[in-house]
């Protein structure tokens, strides 16, 4: 016991000499958290007042540094304790910065005026906890999370060696709490502080703490770590709940990346993320258990079209008796797109029996009673050629069948028979949506609902050069010569389904088209099929090797030059300009009977840029299709290649 | 704010029945031709009368300011909270019992007086607020304390010896009128040195704005500045009673005047700035109170509270606007 930062021996608390809590022991060392959890009105608050000397001990004593705490002076003490309590702190008339700048009283003159120290102290204070842009906002008018965590700023400004927080994360909302313990624990480890704080989030406490200590009516019941503390049924003796209860209170929680199951192993240290509407399909199931059932889940198991289940980490955001709303934060594997980290959003509210939809509302055949539709956030389609009709809320068919699927299990496994509207809401999707295509497309209001496979395998640039590198590597030690490549799930799809070819030979090149050409190459290489949606693999008929649609677009381009050679007119050329989707321009130049001749084209074109790229290397063949219209048109070896494909298996 | 200041003390000199230039005011002390009566009027009586109101004005806005910041309440002040009233009724009393033994009252014996009673009624206040969690019964029970001793002071007045009375009950009322030179020095040493101290507190004020919790975190001695305001403000107070009577509105009005003009709450600035602002208001409440219904003077609290009672309406609503 003697070595630790703070220590108390038989420390005993109370009000006026009225003891509370009796005989205490307990210690941390430098660069730990302790937290004191317990029933409300078991004494929290009074342990902390006491350890910071507002009230004066019952009897025993405690120890700081070794030193007896009564021993020090106030201002000695000043720079080594901070506090955070939960009185209300009226700032008037002072900005944040100001307040946070009261933390460097006990290092100022006589007249307190900041040095250029100081400042510096404050700044890298507000830094920490990024509040830096509310240096200048009145105090009175930020929200109570901001005030929490500039109530911190001000604690780590006073530079002490210890902090006590008494209930940090009331006020809080669950991002804030997370956003704040992660600041602390930040904190801790770089400035070797130690923590005490009391908090009510079991959950939080259990993973944050290095010590607990647990304050039941009658005092101190326990002191250990979280593992001991929180085996067996302890915890919920403590409060007096059942477990089930104490499950829900944990389900409100967060759940760390080290929980997420949905790694798939095979993709060589890549991890693999979820699409939109694999959250939201999981949210949705998370809210209709929540609503239906009044079971809480911490992770929600979602059937993906991959075949992969996966199990999504889900928290409560509302609970009401006729509406419950879930949240998942959306992670995108180790390929960060601009939905990384989006929270989503799902209601389920019960309507009544004559409740009207709104006309734009999704409906399902499959699922009578079910309706989907799509708030905040989430685009507005505005034009023609999308999956939706205008009006409706730009969420796809793959996602709103999942969406239905996981609503209508949870209904049919509860016999539940009502009306139920489901709402997605995507809050930051409006701002999100501005680095989208979403706008060009007509999609207005915010981002999409997106996926087709459920599953997000990573995409980002060297890592999926790397594993079309391995898979070729691999396949070239089985012996394979000639390579099947597909874009991505449509083109695996089309291949199984309407060119019979096994896939187990496939590989996605996702956009990097040139460079698989070249990787097959490199690798000896001797047949090389490319299958895809004409979407992506037109843009090969201007040279364009990589078909993201941030390096290039240029489709309606290409399509209206190749209708234009084939006889078209250049009224036409301006309507394919206009076209959002291929899809749209197919059936343009169907209608003026041109779409065979361009595709042929298109495809003479392709051949030409692939093999200036291939050389005679290797022999090549490109497969165009469409999903509404199937197969588009080929290069001239393609069907060579096909048949040998087909031959060799 | 300091300028303010010069113009309307000046202003007060010159305006009244008999007009006064500025030469006249720079010539009746450099020694001019000046007339006799003008000089007379000049030194004799608006200087004194003016630099008693600038001194006051300061010491009862500064008053309000500590007692603000202390209770943690934007309506706290020396007349609110009972103390004005308080220490007249000790002043009361001593004139009356003094009088009547025919012993000449100093200054500093009015003070003294006056201190007395701003401390008792302080320390009532103060039994009071340890009883009572909510800010609103404190300024109930303040304003009750107030009426008892009115009601008390009225009591004496009335059975005062005949001769006594014209000149309390213009005291009563608040007046900054036949105040001399005599008065003006001993105020004037009473007020600046409790004004000093108050400014060399501005470091722990400040860190009692946040709460005592955390002033108490950052090493500052709660007791010791508790006792400090309580006297300071008390002193104050006493200051001004003793000389002027009760005089409503500018402790609570003028620091929350001067915390808008600055937009700030600093304490570094605002007890200076609390001060000279306060000695502003006084000066141009107690110009009014002379020339409106010349020759016919009203009290000084009359003017304050026009001016000041319609302040503290608005920063009622403010608040309650600020709490939703």
């Amino acid at each position: 016991m003697a070595d630790y930062y703070f220590r108390t021996q038989k420390m005993t608390v109370g009000y006026q000499n009225i003891p509370l809590i009796s005989d205490m022991d307990f210690g941390l060392n430098k660069g730990e958290i302790l937290t004191l959890i317990g029933p409300n009105g078991a004494g929290k608050s009074t342990i902390l007042k006491s350890i910071a000397r507002q009230l004066s001990l019952v009897a025993g004593t405690a120890f700081l540094d070794g030193k007896e705490l009564a021993g020090y002076s106030g201002a000695e003490l000043s720079q080594r304790m901070a506090v955070v309590f939960t009185d209300k702190v009226h700032g008037e008339l002072m900005t944040c910065e100001d307040v946070v700048a009261t933390g460097r009283y006990p290092y100022t003159g006589h007249f307190g005026l900041l040095s250029e120290e100081d400042r510096q102290v404050v700044k890298e204070a507000m830094e920490l906890v990024h509040i830096s842009e509310l240096k200048d906002r009145q105090f009175g008018q930020v929200s109570d999370g901001q005030r929490q965590r500039i109530m911190l700023a001000r604690a780590i400004c006073q530079e002490p060696e210890i902090i006590l927080l008494d209930e940090p994360t009331s006020y809080l909302d669950i991002r804030y709490q997370l956003e704040f313990l992660k600041a602390l624990q930040e904190m801790t480890a770089q400035k070797k502080l130690s923590v005490i704080m009391s908090l009510h989030e079991l959950d939080l406490a259990q993973k944050i703490s290095d010590k607990v200590l647990c304050i039941g009516e009658g005092g101190v019941e326990r002191f250990g770590t979280p593992e001991e503390i929180f085996a067996g049924d302890y915890v919920c003796n403590l409060f007096h709940v059942e477990g089930k209860l104490l499950d829900y209170a944990n389900s409100l929680g967060y759940f760390t990346a080290g929980e997420v199951q949905y790694r798939m192993k095979n993709q060589k240290q890549l991890r693999c993320g979820i699409t939109t509407g694999t959250c939201a399909a999981a949210a949705a199931k998370g809210a209709a258990a929540l609503l239906i059932a009044g079971v809480s889940q911490e992770g929600v198991k979602i059937h993906t079209p991959k075949g992969v289940t996966v199990t999504v980490p889900v928290k409560i955001s509302e609970s009401f008796c006729d509406r419950c709303e879930c949240i998942v934060i959306k992670d995108s594997g180790d390929d960060p797109d601009v939905t990384n980290h989006a929270e989503i959003y799902v209601s389920v509210e019960k309507l009544s029996d004559d409740a009207e939809v709104s006309q734009s509302a999704f409906a399902d055949q499959e699922y009578p009673g079910l309706w989907l539709d799509g708030g905040e956030g989430i685009g507005r389609i505005t034009r023609q050629g999308l999956e939706q009709q205008i009006g409706q809320a730009a969420i796809n068919t793959v996602p709103r069948q999942m969406i239905f699927e996981a609503v209508g299990e949870i209904c049919k496994a509860y016999e539940y028979r009502g009306k139920l509207l489901i709402t997605v809401r995507i809050p930051e999707g409006r701002k999100l949506a501005e680095r989208t295509f979403n706008p060009v497309l007509g999609i207005e209001g915010g981002i999409s609902v997106l996926g087709t496979s459920g599953i997000l395998e990573p995409m980002s640039e060297k890592a999926i050069v790397d594993t079309i590198e391995a898979q070729i590597r691999q396949l070239k030690a089985q012996g394979v010569k000639s390579l099947l490549i597909t874009p991505g799930n449509y083109g695996q799809g089309y291949v199984s389904n309407y060119l019979k070819l096994n896939l187990c030979q496939s590989i996605k090149c996702s956009n990097y088209i040139g460079e698989t050409l070249d990787l097959a190459i490199s690798y000896g290489m001797e047949d090389f099929l490319l299958v895809g949606n004409i979407g992506k693999l037109v843009k090969l008929a201007a040279g364009i090797m990589n078909t993201h649609s941030k390096t290039a677009d240029g489709r309606g381009e290409i399509m209206a030059v190749h209708a234009v050679l084939q006889g078209g007119t250049g009224e036409m050329a301006r309507e394919l300009m206009n076209c959002i989707t291929t899809e749209e321009m197919l059936g343009k130049l169907e209608m003026w009977g041109l779409k065979d001749a361009v595709m042929e084209s298109l495809c003479d074109k392709i051949q030409e840029h692939m093999s200036r790229r291939a050389g005679n290397r290797l022999r090549f063949g490109v497969i165009l299709f469409s999903e509404k219209y199937g197969f588009l048109g080929q290069t001239q070896d393609a069907q060579a290649v096909l048949e040998a494909m087909k031959e060799a298996i | 704010m300091a300028v303010l200041l010069t113009v309307l003390l000046v202003l007060n000199i010159c305006i009244g029945s008999v007009a006064v230039s500025i030469s006249d005011i720079i010539g009746s002390f450099g020694g001019g031709e000046v007339g006799e009566t003008a000089r007379t009027i000049i030194r004799e009586i608006r200087m004194p009368r003016a630099l008693a109101a600038a001194v006051l004005g300061g010491a009862l806005a500064l008053c309000g300011y500590l007692l603000q910041t202390f209770f943690h309440n934007p309506i706290a002040g020396p007349f609110v909270l009972g103390i004005s009233s308080g220490s007249k009724l000790v002043v009361a009393l001593v004139m009356v019992f003094s009088i009547g033994q025919a012993a000449a009252l100093n200054s500093f014996t009015l003070i003294l007086a006056a201190f007395v009673g701003a401390f008792l009624s302080m320390g009532f206040v103060l039994l009071m607020a340890r009883k009572m969690d909510r800010m609103s019964m404190l300024i109930v029970s303040g304003v009750m304390i107030g009426y008892i001793c009115s009601a008390v002071t009225d009591f004496v007045v009335t059975f005062a010896e005949d001769a006594d009375i014209v000149n309390l009950h213009n005291w009563s009322k608040g007046s900054f009128s036949g105040i001399t030179w005599g008065n003006v020095s001993t105020m004037t040493i009473v007020v600046f040195a409790a004004s000093a101290a108050v400014f060399l507190m501005a470091k722990p004020l400040s860190a009692y704005q946040l709460g005592e919790a955390y002033a108490h975190n950052m090493g500052v001695n709660i007791k010791l500045l508790r006792i400090a305001i309580v006297l300071l403000s008390s002193i104050l107070a006493a200051c001004i009673t003793a000389f002027a009577g009760p005089v409503s509105f500018v402790g609570i009005a003028v620091p929350h005047l001067v915390k808008q003009l600055l937009k700030t709450a600093k304490p570094i600035l605002m007890i200076p700035a609390c001060f000279l602002g306060g000695g502003a208001f006084c000066l141009f409440c107690d110009l009014l109170a002379r020339t409106l219904f010349a020759p016919t003077e009203l009290s000084i609290s009359t003017v304050t509270a026009v001016f000041g009672a319609p302040i503290v309406i608005v920063i009622m609503l403010r608040r309650q606007k600020e709490s939703r």
